[in-house]
């Protein structure tokens, strides 16, 4: 049986998390209304301009206007539509994608999230697990060669825009050595055959790649190195190392323990984040992803999709934090609740 | 010791940092390569069964959010994004052939037939169509179609189109239709003709046997979709990266008029950028896409099967799109009220520069256009020859480089008609008139002493605002005037709050028929109210009225100055007696004609250019794409005409076939005829007697027109088969890894 | 008071430069020299904003000053282009360090040290802006702010994203320090939480924060260059971003033209090596011991 006070805290954190949720979400709605972007604006006026096609009656182009406010429950107060979205947030069903009429959100989501889902759990973690030893070794053995090679590394590559970096990239992999197709993938049916691992790996190499350089040596490497340079100076690593404990056991028990609390805690709002995408890769790499749906989302207005992709992102970043707010006594026992 | 070592890091970082940059930057350009297509197709088929097409030109951003939505009138524009839909699958009642202005009679034996007085519209089908799922097509699809739109307020955009123009619908028998029109209008069959895009400028058949069933149109997605078109749908990415099509073997085409198109497969894929299309052009994974002028030339040195519109000559650039690219004056907003003002902005342009600006290697460009007509034939000779003697009133430019001149000979253009010249003191000399005046800075002020400030607007993007409006923001600021430039994703709604001063639009245009498209017919001022397109032709509806005749919407966000306009009397005349007329009566061409010279003398719009586009297509697996020799059909991968171009596509020897017929689809010489509607006192089942409009005034147009040819191209082009520059990797190479040990051994000598 | 010990130590030791370390020097010194590049600027002829001035995609030579570093594809100068890019992606960069990692650093240090209530508040507050997805949220914010856009607004914008990720990691490196021994120590010795915060915590988060600060400056560089691709920056203005943009829109890695690549890429190199020396260099500074490692 837990103690008493710990459940207490348990309840607080959790009641902290449905706040935190709310407010997110709150914040999100009253941006999204402030921007200048109609929907149904862009649909009218973009589709008659784009095509050239006119309608001469204007009392009709009206009743139109009125039409599609109403089908795109965008009729009403802003306190009226802020409760139908909270209403549709409560229930997680955005109902009908603007965009992407007549899908519903979580149809088109759906269409994109195990994608991102693959590319970014799968590098976030690599380039995080990468960048930590990379900055523990590299300060460890500040001075040596491997140290100096990693850290010019990531000096060079790190500012490099991430536009050239995916371009040269594409250059390498797709051009002077063809070894990855620039046209997008068909993925077999069979999902237990060689093949899909084939064509995964195919599609997902390059952003993936992209993402554990820029990450790991980004990041991940500055931060943990900042955090282990501290370790360093601290009397007990100098009573380590003055014990003459072997290099391997110092980087082990003294360096990675302690660097590992705020690190996890990075990791965790990270995991958290992949639900929102990775525009740029997703652009860059032409990777299907939910990255460009919400932009394509934002940019047309679509407020449901853009709720919902950015509802998902929230709670995923809430719970994430949380579950390490819960964690972390277990992880460091200096830490107790207060 | 660690103090040298340091030193050294640096240059290094600096060296191996500079030497990576300039490795990877030149060395991909020493290279090409001939890399095997991994095509998102089931195995088995074929590079040669598929023709690939960049989903970007059909489509902005080449891929739309759901890749299952096929219901053309659905509210939205997904269904744009599904590749092939309006162009494979969907067919038109009539096609316009946009290299001549002629009518294809495809879903139907014969031209529109209207009654005298303009107010019924008959239709005549084909006999023995079907529909790919073999259900044969008939008056009853087309009437349901009607009635489908007109029963569902919630389809929008398709409900409003009907219940504006259509009175009744009526089944005369399985093969005729009857439209009756609320009011008498020889435009509709337009509405019903396939000139521009598809929908939503016209309709298409929907099949009655599929519609009929479901319960929830809005919610209906209509996939896979029941085809008219040579094309089904294969399978759909479900991130709609791509979409397969492959030929339809029963299509009624085939059994009716032996049109077989060649390639097996058409797969539509999305790239995402101008740099990855060139990279998969250059490795044969892609067989057609618009480049911009700034890309074009790099898949021009590239890829040496790359065809642009006169193969790999001069002229690359295809200048026949049917919009003109203009700056639109938010003419009721002081001081762009003045007419002064916007022909002193005009004349502060200069056009030669943005001709180079646009210029590619082999010298095309952008086609300088100083009317709001689009510059080929019959507008090219009727309107911007026609009204020469009016233009040279205004300062047109009479010494033109010659470069520019020779360009527009080799398009069959006029090429005394260039643009207005570049006349900075007359531009001055107009401000002075209407009292404006120079700062001490340079800037112009306001009568009142406020400094002269223009709001230019524009989309982002490649829709062909880039570079003109950075540079015409540059010319004005050279000239002294105060650029405020705002290229804005969120463009539509900053048109809509009629807060600007200048915007880059594309009111202006036409296609190759007597009429000027539906330019002119929203500038009567009875649409100067809510829920006209106000702001797309810059307020001329609105402009001399009254401040308070101004839709309350635009005078609550912007302080309406009081104009005298004489002529608004005379413009809506025009635009009535414009309306009233038949396209193909030749009376309109005078009428039209008053109407360009109106728009002329006050210059609401500043029209810069016909734009210059670049359609590739790569020769390496598919040959005979249109070009200016051999244009049996317009590169315009957007407008579902565009099914007429992949018709002359045949595939080259170069690639392996299996099931693509060799040779290119013919279209038959009848089903093309001249557009003139028909004009009958009765129903076309009663009597077959057809009388033809009586008005006949001959116009004579002078036209070097090229003619629909379909050839073979027997000439062999030998080419070398690209490799890789392996002597030059090994060079490259090695002396990195001399400079790298050199490098290595300075420092450790330095070290010692 | 506590923060006048630590500033006059600060100072007194930056004057002192010789026990600054190597790698502070050269970082500053390369800095230095970017800066004064970037000083140039002030010079910058008028009619460098004009467009096709200079002949088109002209390569370097060695005839005026404009075409050191050649022309762009549309007829301006990269040497000028760079010099105001240079000044003006620091001012962004400046903006957002100086917004965000303060506000991150008081409140994480505050929440941090105080527990409780106040912790609980500024924890809230926080993750509420950490759960929003920062592109998205920058994106939103950039369109909503284009009428007015300038330099310091776009700093604002891009902090708007980052302070609670300092908040958050200084608040974990605070809740670390507070059960050491030497805050136990102080603690129970009566000290006010004030006086333990600047003379026991703060010190050891310093080498953190500077790190931080330069970390946030090279991600706020970072951040203009993506929103620039997506057009979202002011891209009438010179900034590494906007040059970025151009060199994408003309496609001119492409096309071969590395003159005009080369210079904005080399810059943020360049900036990166610097500032993270100058960072290293404090560290050491900060940490005596660091030093003996070697």
């Amino acid at each position: 049986m837990l103690p008493k006070h710990l459940i207490k805290y348990f309840l607080f954190r959790i009641l902290i998390l449905l706040a935190t949720i709310f407010t997110a979400f709150t914040i999100t709605f009253v941006i999204l209304k402030i921007m200048p972007i109609d929907i149904v604006n862009n649909i009218i006026a973009r589709s008659m301009a784009v095509t050239g096609a006119a309608l001469g009656d204007p009392e009709a182009v009206r009743r139109m206007y009125e039409i599609y406010y109403e089908i795109f429950g965008l009729k009403g107060t802003f306190i009226e539509q802020y409760v139908s979205f909270l209403n549709r947030f409560l229930t997680m069903d955005f109902g009908i994608s603007i965009l992407a009429r007549p899908a519903t959100v979580q149809e088109v989501i759906s269409y994109r999230l195990p994608w991102t889902v693959a590319l970014l759990v799968f590098s976030t973690i690599l380039s995080w697990v990468i960048g930590n030893i990379i900055g523990a070794v590299v300060s460890l053995f500040e001075g040596s060669k491997l140290s100096n090679i990693l850290q010019s590394l990531a000096i060079i590559l790190y500012p490099i825009p991430y536009y050239v970096f995916a371009l040269v990239l594409i250059y390498i992999f797709g051009y002077i050595i063809p070894l990855f197709s620039l046209t997008p993938i068909r993925l077999p049916s069979n999902i237990f055959s060689l093949e899909f691992i084939i064509t995964v790996f195919r599609a997902m190499t390059l952003p993936a790649l992209s993402i554990i350089v820029i990450g790991a040596l980004g990041w991940w490497f500055l931060s943990s190195r900042a955090m282990a340079l501290n370790i360093i100076s601290e009397d007990f690593y100098l009573y380590g190392e003055i014990r003459g404990l072997p290099k391997l056991h110092l980087l082990k028990k003294y360096l990675l323990k302690n660097i590992l609390l705020p690190q996890i805690t990075a990791l965790s709002i990270n995991l958290g984040t992949i639900f929102g995408g990775a525009l740029l890769t997703e652009i860059l790499f032409n990777y299907p992803g939910l990255g460009t749906l919400l932009y394509q989302a934002v940019n047309a207005g679509d407020y449901p999709l853009v709720l919902g992709i950015v509802s998902m992102s929230i709670i995923g970043v809430a719970v994430a934090t949380c579950i390490m707010d819960l964690l972390y006594p277990l992880i460091d026992p200096r830490i107790r609740y207060r | 010791m660690r103090k040298n070592w340091l030193k050294h890091r640096l240059s290094i970082y600096v060296l191996v940092c500079n030497f990576i940059l300039l490795a990877v930057l030149t060395i991909p350009n020493s290279f090409t390569v001939t890399a095997m297509p991994q095509l998102p197709i089931p195995p088995g088929i074929p590079r040669g069964d598929v023709l690939v097409i960049e989903n970007g030109v059909v489509c902005p951003g080449g891929w739309g959010p759901d890749p299952y939505q096929f219901n053309y009138y659905q509210v939205g524009w997904a269904t744009a994004c599904t590749g092939f839909l309006q162009t494979g699958c969907g067919s038109p009642l009539w096609y316009m052939n946009l290299t001549s202005g002629e009518l294809i009679l495809w879903l139907t034996e014969k031209p529109p037939i209207y009654s005298t007085d303009y107010k019924t519209l008959w239709i005549m089908l084909r006999k023995g169509i079907s529909w790919s799922d073999g259900h044969p097509f008939t008056a009853d699809d087309l009437i349901f179609t009607i009635e489908y739109c007109r029963k569902y307020p919630e389809l929008g955009l398709c409900n409003v189109r009907i219940t504006t123009n259509v009175e009744s619908v009526r089944k005369l028998d399985d093969y005729t239709v009857e439209i009756k029109l609320k009011e008498p209008n020889p435009y509709y069959h337009y509405e019903w003709t396939m000139r521009h895009y598809g929908w939503p400028v016209n309709f298409y058949v929907i099949p009655k046997h599929v519609f009929e069933k479901i319960e929830d149109p809005v919610k209906y997605k209509f996939y896979p979709p029941v085809c008219l078109g040579p094309y089904k749908i294969v399978d759909a990415d479900p991130t709609g990266k791509w979409y397969l099509w492959e030929r339809l073997e029963n299509w009624w085409g085939t059994k009716l008029l032996g049109i077989k198109p060649s390639p097996k497969y058409i797969l539509f894929v999305a790239l995402g950028s101008q740099e990855r299309s060139v990279i998969a052009m250059a490795n044969n994974e892609l067989d057609f896409t618009e480049f911009t002028s700034e890309y074009v030339r790099i898949i021009m040195d590239r890829n040496p099967y790359a065809w642009a519109w006169n193969k790999r000559d001069f002229p690359w650039a295809w200048t026949r799109d049917e919009g003109t690219r203009e700056l639109v004056f938010n003419i009721l907003k002081y001081p762009f009220n003045l007419t002064e003002v916007r022909w002193a902005l005009t004349y502060a342009i200069d056009y030669k520069v943005i001709f180079d600006a646009y210029k590619t290697p082999d010298g095309s460009s952008i086609v300088p256009n100083p009317l709001p007509v689009s510059r080929f034939y019959p507008l090219e000779q009727l309107y911007v020859s026609g009204l020469k003697t009016e233009l040279m009133k205004y300062n047109l430019d009479t010494t033109p480089p010659s470069y520019i001149q020779d360009y527009l000979r080799v398009l069959g253009l006029d090429d005394a008609i260039t643009w207005y010249k570049h006349d900075l003191e007359k531009a001055e000399e107009l401000l002075k008139s209407v009292g404006f005046y120079r700062g001490s800075d340079g800037k112009w002020r306001l009568p009142d002493g406020k400094i002269f400030e223009v709001n230019l607007i524009s989309l982002p993007g490649a829709e062909f605002s880039f570079p003109l409006v950075h540079i015409v923001a540059d010319q004005w600021r050279r000239f002294g005037v105060d650029v405020k430039l705002e290229v804005i994703e969120a463009y539509w709604d900053r048109v809509y709050s009629h807060t600007w001063d200048v915007a880059f639009e594309w009111p202006g245009g036409g296609f190759p028929t007597l009429d000027w498209w539906e330019t002119p017919r929203e500038w009567h001022s009875k649409n100067c109210v809510p829920g006209a397109r106000l702001p797309w032709v810059g307020y001329i509806m609105c402009y001399g009225l009254p401040p308070e005749k101004i839709p309350e919407g635009v005078r609550k966000n912007i302080e309406v100055a009081k104009t005298v306009f004489p002529d608004r009397e005379k413009l809506d005349n025009l635009v009535e007696k414009y309306i009233d007329t038949p396209p193909w009566d030749p009376r309109i061409v005078d009428i039209v004609k008053d109407l360009l010279s109106i728009h002329l003398k006050y210059k609401f719009w500043i029209t810069v250019f016909s734009p210059a586009r670049y359609m590739v297509g790569n020769s390496y697996c598919w040959e005979g794409w249109p070009t200016l020799k051999e244009r049996y059909a317009e590169p315009k991968p957007y407008c579902s005409s565009f099914l007429f171009t992949i018709l002359g596509l045949k595939p080259s020897e170069r690639c392996p076939i299996k099931e693509s017929t060799t040779e290119p689809a013919k279209v038959p010489k009848g089903l093309t005829v001249e557009l003139k509607p028909l004009v009958s006192e009765y129903p076309p089942t009663v009597t077959p007697t057809v009388i033809t409009t009586p008005t006949m005034i001959t116009i004579t147009v002078v036209e070097e027109r090229t003619r629909t040819i379909i050839s073979t191209i027997t000439t062999k082009v030998v080419e070398e088969v690209p490799t890789i520059d392996w002597t030059l990797l090994i060079t490259m190479a090695l002396v990195t890894l001399v400079i790298g040990a050199a490098g290595g051994y300075l420092i450790r000598a330095r070290k010692k | 008071m506590g923060v006048r010990l630590v500033v006059q130590g600060l100072f007194k030791n930056i004057i002192k430069t010789r026990k600054m370390g190597l790698k502070f020097k050269a970082g500053a010194t390369i800095f230095f020299v970017i800066m004064i590049f970037g000083l140039l600027s002030f010079l910058t002829p008028h009619y460098h904003s004009y467009w096709y001035h200079f002949p088109q995609a002209h390569p370097p030579s060695l005839q005026s000053v404009d075409f050191i570093f050649g022309t762009t594809s549309n007829g301006r100068s990269v040497f000028w282009s760079l010099t105001n890019a240079i000044v003006n992606s620091l001012i962004i960069a400046v903006v957002t360090s100086m917004l965000a990692c303060h506000i991150g650093l008081i409140i994480g240090i505050l929440s941090g040290i105080k527990g409780g209530v106040i912790d609980k508040i500024m924890m809230f507050l926080t993750d509420s802006f950490i759960a929003i997805p920062g592109l998205p949220l920058t994106i939103m914010l950039a369109m909503i702010l284009k009428p007015i856009i300038n330099l310091f607004l776009l700093g604002v914008i891009i902090s708007i994203i980052s302070w609670p990720w300092s908040a958050r990691m200084i608040r974990a490196i605070t809740l670390s320090l507070r059960e050491k021994d030497f805050v136990i120590f102080a603690k129970f010795s009566g000290m006010s939480t004030w006086k333990i915060i600047f003379s026991e915590i703060f010190p050891h988060i310093l080498g953190f924060h500077a790190t931080n600060i330069i970390n946030t400056m090279l991600g706020a560089i970072g951040a203009e260059v993506g929103l620039a691709f997506l057009g979202l920056s002011i891209i009438e203005m010179d900034t590494l971003g906007t040059m970025i943009y151009w060199i994408q829109r003309y496609g001119a890695i492409l096309q071969n033209m590395w003159w005009w690549v080369v210079p904005p890429i080399a810059t943020l190199i360049l900036l990166f090596l610097s500032l993270y020396l100058v960072s290293t260099g404090i560290q050491e500074f900060l940490n005596p011991r660091l030093r003996r490692v070697k």
